[in-house]
């Protein structure tokens, strides 16, 4: 089989269409970024900014999980020879480009891992002045004979820190640090790799390149599999210290890809506003993304279901204190909201055909689901926040929204940037005549 | 830069793959070559071979059936700790085989994989019969077989209802739904073709037969476009049933209390376990089958390549589990869950653990090789490995987290009896018997979908 | 239109899909209605050339995928929360999260019959007879033929003009269609046939019904051996099997069970003849390790009754007493394990008694392995020396008065377990007032309470037959003396 020749209108190039993205996300970055920080920085709430590191935290997960699943939407489409998703491939090779830009806003974190006032991974403080259990009970005795009144939650406190301790050659605070610069390197290596690579074909005269990625993707999605897990345990799940699930992985995944798909088609649909790409991408592709929308709502209500149904059904304390801790306090709101929020609704919006072929209604769709999924990163993080303290509530207010915002305002800064250097589109991918033809039945 | 140019005429295998249906075949050869396995006189000498064992294996497993209901779940191995022995575990491996069928079917259908139009029906045929071997195993365990309608929410006249809230149960609603709605596309699938069969029947039987079942297809344009939405309304309902069902069985596990069972994430990886494994089991079935029929034109080396990197990747997805359950379990820090897992790789069922990953893990790697993908002989065997090693799975899940429970002096090393091995070895008769008569009288190849990836069937529209 | 009523249609055969596609497009702009295509899969395109409006089947399976959504939280809830509520591992009886999975599966289940079953009832199908299957050359049209059928019936219909117009529009052949000149239909002996079975096959499921809740006296067949009739031996049964017709069987005499032969029989007995063993038998060695099981068993086995120290007051007591306070029991204090009259008790003595029990304490032959029963005697021993009474000499014995050696001597023996001195009465009657009462017998007589009656009393307790006695609680106390008896007598003298 041969593809045909096709002619593409001019469509396809940002043009100056680049600076003014970059400045637009730039404003949005120092703005966002900035005025959340000083809001954070002005309400001293008396444990080292702890609230501040969390909304941070929360806003640069949700930004990430973006950046990383069109990494492995860029990934599989290569995998498994995919012809629908050639057109907007480009949209997620921009985005996923810019994991180096993100690596940067990851230093600030060092600061909470390695501050012994903040309480953001509160293992880190205790992995420093982590002592033997003799010592401990040492301790525990001299301050009982003190004051005998503290002696039972001394000892939960140490039984808390023996049952930690058992992690510290996991987590502590430099290993963190090492296995976070390797997750980066790893990423930055296979996004760099796929970039040049798709590039390199829009000029080549053979499929060299697409075959080369195609060759690399098998084993880049392992490597995906196993970084973006570890990751998830030990940005997300590492914040309560004693919890664990095997799931986790799979969960951060799932709604990465999820707000992945989201964002190309916010993306195209913004192209498209500006008059780009749509000759190219038509409903048929939108209607393809919609369908992916729908399917990772599924796969994503799926997963936190078997990760809830389980833990809730065998009702064990060292894991039920999770769920118990986000029904039964204030967070039980939000639990409920992400319930229905990010599964019902959206399961139901999403489910007609006619909904996924109308490109406007579809966009809304997924503005909705990226802000869900900043919501489910929220949910995730932030009940940790003055965890098991008298009167810790869920804060949320302009910090939060600002620090998400200015985080976006980055990725856009970074996706701007990248846009001027080549088409919007692989402009001679071998299989781009196929994606341009076909039709959902 | 206002305009490009795609490459024109770039060919390369990879990118674009060999046709589906290879050989010089025409709409009407394809008719003939399906057709003409089951318009035979006679099947092949080894369709009598396989016919015959499979016939004397299933005749054990009445005797044992008989045997086991007359006399009592004792003639099994299960014994206190191990409470659920080899029945759940050959109840889980058919289970698993049959899940490839309606993957292929729905899945890879909404995945738009044209190239599962040549092995769906075997597919699906397959899950049906595996479907029916898992079946029985809940059936027959429970001794007193006759009471198993308690199971169901039936009125009766001790006013009892059965408890929705235990995964058992949720078993029960899960396997038949899978097995009525797999039947049901099945069957769907069949009709198109059984017409075809019926207006070449030569016999007066054929003809009444074939004609019944074939609801009286004509063919009609308006009936196609009802029939392929039903079709893919089907496909979408069953892709999550697909994962429901081995979710469902995943849940009798992990909703219990006991280490290496209670584990969130067994259910996505017994959905991964029983792709991999039901993938296997269609190659194994396919490759001699094509040969045994004559349909290598139509269940090519593309196909064969297809499946062995689904096997590789499920094989890998299956090993992603195996090592989130090490680490988690030293990660939580609870004694028990470490235990459990220190267990089962260098306890008492060592062997039944490096089975399994040699197996399941590591023999699916050669896949890596194109050369391999394409060497018949490595592929069945590796298809062959990867069924032991998913048997051995769950005999891995099921007896090494039992065996040893927390009270030390309840500890035993469960062994199968010689009823436990007949009746596991009856069930691989029942399973090839079906799927024998299938071959001979079914047609094995949807013959409608594959005329529908040829390039013949694409009408040229200059306004299209 | 045609006039002929028989007249099916034109039956037009195209070279592809292609051919196919034109032609119906031209089909549809000359405005026929009652057409169709037919072709042995579906070609792609060919509803938009033909004008096929979409079909409305997703929606539905959409509101049946409903329904069976609400049928399956209300079958589960109505069966389990309302019907037939009970608890299961403490889940509420309402407990949506395990309600989920079976949900669901209703929910595709009816969604998915509905797809298939909807879509043959849209269709028309199964409709087995078609007048095109009278054409030989419509059998392509499963095979490779793509045909294209006008029926008589449309109003555009006219033969010549359509037959012309096919033939114009790309059409390889065209055929006229006729309908059979009989109606189709079955045999009428064939038809008789399934009315017949059908009505056959009613019998058993009426069957099944009439009896579903009917009563009946006779027993249930058993095809297949059960759990409710089983090949055994029940203890009380009749069997024709041996001559006396029992089912238990004796102990063949002279014989010993396996496992149950001990070269040294005071071990088994705790008897040396007819006497009581003074010490431990032979056999055993009481060493640390043999005390320290010893006390593991007696916790286990004695310590609720008996309580930790051997006091007589375990958790047993405690809660009998609080519940004799409000009436709602009668108790006798376990003996106080550490008094004298335990301290002197032969060692065989406590091993018939913890092998066979006494009074109100069951035996424990059954669950306490034989050397583990001397282990606990070695520890009662232990618990005797730590917390036992302290023997008085004779020296100070005799300096006391006689009332207050009485006094002593009811303690050491127990007897305050069960008798009172001021006057309320516990399991035996009060002391007080009891020297000179009169006590009623069982014969309707009375005796008066003296010195006889209270040696006997002591000794035989059964022998006076006095009201109450026969309830078999007060022991026997053959060890007493004379002198002892004098002094208990000169004590409970005081009590008036």
């Amino acid at each position: 089989m041969s593809s045909h020749p096709i002619s593409l209108e001019g469509d396809n190039q940002a043009g100056d269409l680049s600076p003014k993205v970059a400045r637009f996300g730039l404003g949005l970055a120092v703005v966002g970024l900035g005025v959340g920080a000083a809001l954070g920085f002005l309400s001293n709430d008396h444990d080292g900014y702890s609230h501040f590191w969390f909304a941070y935290l929360i806003a640069f997960c949700f930004v990430l999980t973006i950046v990383l699943g069109t990494l492995f939407f860029n990934i599989i489409q290569h995998l498994v020879n995919a012809h629908w998703s050639v057109s907007v491939r480009r949209l997620s090779e921009l985005t996923m480009a810019n994991i180096p830009l993100l690596a940067i806003f990851a230093l600030p974190l060092l600061v909470p891992l390695f501050s012994d006032d903040v309480e953001l991974w509160k293992w880190a403080a205790m992995s420093a002045e982590h002592q033997g259990v003799a010592e401990m009970a040492h301790d525990v005795a001299q301050d009982a004979a003190a004051a005998p009144h503290d002696l039972a939650t001394e000892l939960e406190h140490v039984e808390h820190q023996h049952f930690v301790s058992h992690k510290f050659p996991f987590l502590n605070r430099n290993f963190f640090a090492l296995r976070v610069l390797a997750y980066f390197l790893l990423w930055w290596g296979m996004a760099r790799f796929f970039f040049r690579k798709s590039v390199a074909q829009d000029t080549a005269e053979g499929i060299a390149p697409t075959l080369s990625m195609k060759r690399v993707s098998a084993v880049a999605v392992i490597l995906f599999a196993f970084t973006i897990s570890f990751f998830a345990f030990d940005m997300l799940m590492s914040l309560d210290e004693t919890w664990f699930s095997t799931i986790f992985g799979v969960y951060i995944f799932a709604g990465s890809y999820l707000s992945a798909v989201c964002w190309l088609v916010v993306m195209a649909k913004f192209l498209h506003s500006t008059g780009r790409l749509t000759k190219v991408v038509s409903d048929e592709h939108f209607h393809d993304l919609g369908k992916w929308m729908f399917a990772f709502t599924f796969f994503w209500g799926y997963i936190a279901f078997s990760q809830f149904m389980l833990i809730w059904y065998a009702n064990i304390p060292e894991e039920t204190h999770f769920f118990a801790a986000r029904l039964t306090s204030s967070w039980s709101g939000w639990t409920w909201c992400l319930l229905i929020f990010h599964f019902i609704i959206p399961f139901g919006g999403l489910l007609s055909r006619h909904v996924k072929r109308n490109t406007n209604v579809l966009m809304y769709w997924a503005i909705y689901m990226l802000i869900m999924h900043w919501v489910d990163m929220y949910w995730l993080a932030m009940p940790n926040y003055q965890r098991g303290e008298v009167g810790a509530g869920n804060p949320f207010g302009a910090m939060e929204v600002l620090l998400a915002v200015g985080m976006l305002g980055v990725l856009i800064f970074g996706i701007g940037r990248k846009s001027a250097a080549q088409a919007l589109l692989p402009l001679r991918d071998p299989l781009l005549g196929k994606c341009l033809k076909f039709k959902n039945l | 830069m206002a305009s490009s140019v795609i490459p024109a005429s770039i060919d390369h295998e990879d990118i674009f793959p060999a046709a589906l249906v290879q050989g010089d075949n025409t709409l009407h050869s394809v008719t003939e070559m399906v057709c003409g396995v089951l318009e035979a006189p006679k099947p092949p000498k080894s369709w009598y071979v396989i016919f015959t064992i499979a016939v004397a294996l299933l005749g054990v497993l009445g005797a044992m059936i008989v045997y086991l209901v007359t006399t009592g779940v004792g003639v099994w191995g299960n014994n206190q700790p191990v409470a659920w022995g080899w029945p759940i575990v050959n109840f889980v491996f058919w289970v698993g085989i049959g899940h490839a069928g309606t993957l292929i079917s729905a899945v890879l259908f909404l995945f738009r994989q044209d190239w599962r139009t040549g092995i769906n029906r075997f597919a699906e045929a397959m899950t049906i019969f595996a479907v029916v071997c898992a079946g029985m195993f809940p059936a027959i365990h429970v001794g007193r077989i006759w009471v198993i309608w308690w199971v169901f929410p039936i009125p009766n006249q001790m006013s009892m209802w059965p408890n929705f809230r235990s995964p058992l149960l949720w078993d029960v609603f899960a396997v038949s739904t899978y097995f009525s709605v797999s039947l049901l596309f099945w069957y769907m699938g069949l009709v198109p073709d059984l017409a075809t069969v019926r207006d070449r029947a030569k016999t007066k039987a054929r003809r009444f037969w074939y004609g019944l079942f074939s609801l009286g297809w004509t063919g009609s344009n308006r009936h196609w476009h009802r029939y392929e939405r039903a079709y893919l309304i089907l496909a979408a309902l069953a892709t999550p049933l697909v994962l429901s069902v081995h979710s469902v069985v995943s849940f009798d596990f992990a909703t219990s209390q006991l280490p290496g069972w209670h584990t969130t994430i067994l259910p996505p990886y017994f959905v991964a376990g029983a792709i991999f494994s039901g993938f296997a089991m269609v190659l194994t079935l396919s490759i001699p089958a094509r040969k045994m029929f004559g349909l290598e034109d139509l269940i090519t080396a593309r196909h064969i390549e297809n499946m062995c990197k689904v096997i590789m990747a499920t094989g890998m997805m299956v090993g992603y589990a195996y090592s989130m359950e090490f680490f988690m379990a030293w990660y939580s820090g609870n004694t028990y869950e470490g235990f459990a897992f220190v267990n089962r790789a260098f306890g008492p069922y060592w062997w039944g653990y490096w089975i399994m990953v040699s197996c399941n893990v590591l023999s699916p790697q050669i896949f890596w090789f194109k050369k391999a993908r394409k060497n018949l002989y490595i592929v069945f065997i590796i298809s062959i490995f990867v069924n032991i090693g998913m048997w051995f799975e769950r005999f891995v899940i099921v007896v090494t987290s039992l065996n040893r429970d927390f009270l030390p002096s309840s500890w035993h090393y469960f062994s199968p009896t010689w009823v436990d091995v007949l009746t596991l070895m009856g069930s691989f008769g029942l399973f090839f018997t079906l799927f024998m008569l299938f071959c001979r009288y079914l047609p094995q190849i949807a013959i409608s979908e594959v005329k529908n990836v040829m390039p013949q069937a694409h009408p040229h529209l200059d306004n299209h | 239109m045609t006039n002929d009523k028989n007249f099916y249609g034109v039956l037009a055969e195209f070279e592809d899909p292609t051919a196919l596609c034109k032609g119906a497009e031209r089909v549809r702009d000359a405005g026929y209605k009652n057409w169709d295509c037919h072709s042995p899969f579906p070609v792609h395109g060919l509803d938009d050339c033909m004008g096929v409006k979409f079909t409305r089947l997703p929606w539905i399976v959409l509101a049946m995928g409903i329904t069976g959504l609400a049928a399956g939280v209300w079958l589960q809830w109505w069966t389990n929360a309302v019907d037939y509520p009970y608890d299961i591992s403490g889940k509420p009886v309402w407990s949506l999260p395990a309600n989920v999975p079976v949900i669901f599966e209703v929910t595709v289940l009816f969604s998915a019959f509905t797809a298939f079953f909807a879509m043959w009832g849209i269709n028309g199908l199964p409709r087995w007879y078609h007048p095109l299957f009278r054409k030989s050359s419509f059998a392509k049209a499963t095979d490779d033929g793509f045909f294209l059928a006008i029926e008589a019936k449309d109003p555009n219909f006219a033969l010549d003009r359509t037959s012309d117009f096919l033939n114009t529009i790309g059409a390889k052949t065209v055929e006229e269609v006729r309908e059979a000149d009989e109606p189709a239909g079955l045999p009428a002996a064939i038809k008789a046939k399934l009315w017949i079975t059908a009505a056959a096959l009613l019998v058993p499921m009426a069957m099944v019904y009439s009896s579903w809740d009917a009563t009946t006296t006779q027993p249930r067949v058993h095809i297949i051996k059960d759990m409710d009739k089983q090949d055994r031996f029940r203890a009380q049964g009749q069997t024709t099997l041996f001559a006396d017709g029992r089912m238990s069987r004796a102990q063949v005499v002279g014989t010993v069970a396996e496992d149950q032969w001990f070269e040294d029989s005071s071990f088994v007995s705790g008897k040396d003849g007819d006497n009581y063993l003074t010490k431990m038998p032979a056999a055993i060695v009481v060493d640390s390790d043999f005390i320290l099981d010893g006390q593991k068993n007696f916790e286990i086995f004695c310590s609720p009754c008996h309580g930790a120290q051997g006091a007589g007051d375990g958790m047993i007591h405690q809660r009998a007493v609080t519940l004799a306070a409000q009436g709602l029991a009668v108790w006798v204090q376990p003996t106080n394990l550490t008094i004298k009259r335990i301290m002197d008790m032969e060692d065989g003595k406590l091993f018939e008694t913890i092998s066979n029990g006494l009074n109100t304490m069951p035996h424990y032959a059954a669950q306490i392995p034989l050397e583990e029963r001397w282990a606990i005697i070695a520890y009662v021993r232990a618990l005797q020396q730590q917390y036992g009474d302290t023997s008085l000499s004779a020296e100070e014995l005799a300096v006391m008065t006689p009332a207050a050696r009485g006094d002593l001597i009811l303690k050491q023996q127990g007897c305050t377990a069960c008798h009172t001195t001021d006057g309320t009465p516990l399991v035996g009657p009060s002391y007080k007032g009891l020297i000179g009462s009169e006590v009623p017998l069982i014969s309707g007589e009375t005796v008066i309470a003296d010195l006889a009656y209270i040696t006997e009393s002591l000794r035989e307790p059964l022998a006076s037959a006095r009201v109450g006695a026969l309830a078999g609680v007060m022991l026997p106390f053959p060890q007493l003396t004379d002198a002892e008896i004098a002094d208990i007598f000169a004590f409970l003298s005081t009590l008036k």
